[in-house]
């Protein structure tokens, strides 16, 4: 038998899963054993493909960890820095240089106002771009200002606290109005829009859901906040939420807080208190206090739950209605899709949840940020086969298009509940 | 000349330089890079070693050690030489052969027996995979071992069966014959149901 011929006849058997109808009947025997034999292969590899997208969300998870912890140890540690008195510059200069004209110093002057300014505009921009991290998943309302579509590639523009951003659309992308289903044909230039998706850059976020509500037209384009990092706590700092991201790994969130002084600050936050802000009706525009908790991170307490966002101001020069402060109760705001409940069975990566309402199909995908914090409950139990079942659970999120699942952008999994 | 024919119209030289892009990134440890590894490698990784291991949540974990140890050895990895999937694989071969060594040294060969039988006692850990099977499987070479699981269990083409063992796709498909016939030989008997082909 031709060996080079046969390994044809078998790969197209193969792919194909027909015998060519060319095959000698010596030939069509042989290769009727060898694909009786890739049968039993083949159904034991659907079945591990099967664990496999069952088990991904857990092991991302299990390896996004992995990753910040080995990035936090290479990081070096912190350096003393350790002087000895010393003259200072000018003085040195001065002392130096006793000769140099009153015109000369003006100069000097100039050039040290001018760079503390060029450094105060170059420190903005850095805390600008730090609010959003890529990779991080972030929640970010605003004003649609308008709706683009090239090549099939639909961009929706935003003017949100932290200026213009534009969102990408996907054929995943749901879009939800006053808690349902709805589609794109609702997202309209004017729309007040809450976006939950996954930063791409400091300007772009690719969208997992877009919330509408009826407040559409009361709004208009918010102030963009001038912030920065919080890196000392200030006694009884206060404020609500403007904008969050969640870090893949769900150990660190960035918050950024307005208070009521309208100073604005962005707060690097532990992992509990991004579940607190997860597990609220609205987490954008929830009244929070700030309490240090390590270096540089802190931790946020809800002082008002569910607080909507107060009234969005326009800039100078900008047209439109506002809504003036305490005239009004402030209009509906959008929110993503909530749902909450106790977890009663899960099939891979479709949780069965029962809620007041009736039960419901929870999909998480790779991409759906998930908090273990308070259900005592560790990956590795997950992984080992804790199913999760009886736990409460809180989930934010959207429609499936094509099934009409609900799929989770966070999900706070909370204490097993006595039967 | 050349670099104005190949331009952005080409799709197999843009998958290149895709990949290129995303091995020099991940090279430097960039968190968006081994996530993206992470979500097109995952599934195949996995599959790779379930077939070696007892149950699902011992696959879980050595195909979670292969992207960790491979984030560990970043800087060591030469896009030049292999594609990111096929460095991932090897990893992952390593580690479940020491797997499978470890339960060697630990117990009796009789736990050896069942690691490696899916098909019992646990149904809900099973894979489906006929103890007869994996006998059959063990009594091939390693390079036609591969190849099978290469192609079937982690359901991979000729071509990217190919580049992941370094082989000619007719290398392949030549393993991958001479493995069907000694699975068959192995197996010595005709006890199996008729595939779809008719």
């Amino acid at each position: 038998m031709d060996t080079d011929r046969f390994d044809e006849l078998l790969d197209a058997a193969l792919e194909s899963g027909w015998i060519p109808v060319d095959a000698s009947p010596a030939e069509r025997a042989e290769l009727e054993e060898m694909l009786a034999a890739t049968g039993s292969l083949r159904t034991a590899g659907e079945t591990a493909a099967s664990e496999a997208r069952a088990s991904m969300p857990i092991a991302r998870a299990r390896f996004e960890r992995f990753i910040a912890s080995e990035r936090a140890a290479a990081l070096p540690a912190p350096a003393i820095l350790v002087t000895s008195p010393k003259r200072g510059f000018f003085s040195r200069i001065l002392v130096a240089h006793r000769s140099l004209s009153l015109a000369a110093m003006a100069v000097i002057a100039l050039v040290v106002v001018g760079g503390l300014v060029g450094n105060q505009v170059f420190f903005q921009g850095v805390e600008t771009a730090a609010a959003l991290v890529p990779g991080d998943y972030a929640q970010v309302q605003g004003v649609v200002t308008s709706v683009s579509n090239e090549n099939g590639k639909q961009t929706v523009h935003v003017d949100s606290g932290l200026g213009g951003i534009d969102i990408d659309i996907s054929d995943s992308t749901s879009v939800v109005y006053e808690q349902n289903a709805s589609d794109l044909s609702a997202v309209k230039p004017g729309a007040t829009v809450l976006v939950g998706g996954l930063v791409v850059n400091n300007r772009l976020i690719a969208a997992r859901t877009l919330a509408l509500s009826s407040a559409a037209s009361a709004v208009t384009a918010p102030r963009v906040l001038r912030f920065k990092e919080l890196k000392e706590l200030k006694d009884g700092l206060q404020g609500h939420v403007v904008t969050f991201s969640l870090a893949p790994d769900g150990v660190r969130a960035r918050v950024l807080v307005e208070t009521d002084s309208g100073e604005s600050f962005l707060v690097i936050v532990d992992g509990r208190s991004a579940e607190r802000l997860l597990k609220l009706e609205r987490s954008l525009g929830a009244k929070v206090s700030v309490t240090a908790l390590v270096a540089g991170v802190f931790s946020l307490q809800v002082t008002d739950q569910g607080a909507p966002p107060p009234p969005v101001t326009r800039p100078a020069g900008v047209g439109g209605t506002v809504t003036p402060p305490g005239a009004q109760a402030a209009p509906a705001s959008p929110s993503l899709l909530k749902v909450n409940g106790i977890i009663t069975a899960r099939d891979g990566n479709v949780f069965s949840i029962q809620t007041r309402n009736g039960p419901a199909s929870i999909v998480v995908t790779a991409d759906t940020r998930i908090f273990l914090g308070e259900s005592g409950l560790t990956v590795i139990a997950v992984r080992n086969g804790d199913s999760a079942i009886g736990h409460s659970v809180q989930v934010q999120g959207g429609i499936e298009r094509a099934s009409g699942k609900i799929r989770a952008d966070t999900v706070v999994v909370g204490p097993k509940l006595p039967r | 000349m050349r670099d104005t024919e190949v331009g952005t119209d080409d799709p197999a030289a843009e998958s290149r330089n895709e990949s290129a892009e995303l091995a020099r990134l991940a090279v430097a440890r960039d968190p968006g890079a081994w996530s993206r590894i992470f979500d097109l490698h995952w599934s195949a990784v996995y599959r790779f070693v379930r077939y070696r291991l007892s149950g699902s949540a011992e696959a879980e974990d050595i195909a979670s050690q292969v992207f960790e140890i491979a984030y560990a050895r970043a800087d060591r990895f030469d896009y030049r030489g292999v594609p990111i999937e096929g460095w991932l694989m090897g990893i992952a071969r390593n580690l479940a052969r020491d797997q499978v060594k470890k339960l060697v040294r630990r117990g009796p060969e009789q736990e050896l027996l069942e690691t490696m039988d899916f098909a019992e006692p646990d149904e809900a850990d099973s894979i489906d995979l006929r103890g007869d099977l994996v006998q059959a499987m063990d009594a091939l070479t390693g390079d036609q071992r591969q190849v099978l699981q290469l192609r079937f269990l982690v359901d991979k083409s000729v071509a990217d069966t190919a580049v992941l063992m370094d082989r000619s796709e007719d290398a392949v498909k030549n393993l991958q014959r001479r493995a069907l016939a000694a699975m068959q030989r192995a197996l010595a008997g005709p006890g199996y149901p008729v595939g779809r082909a008719g």
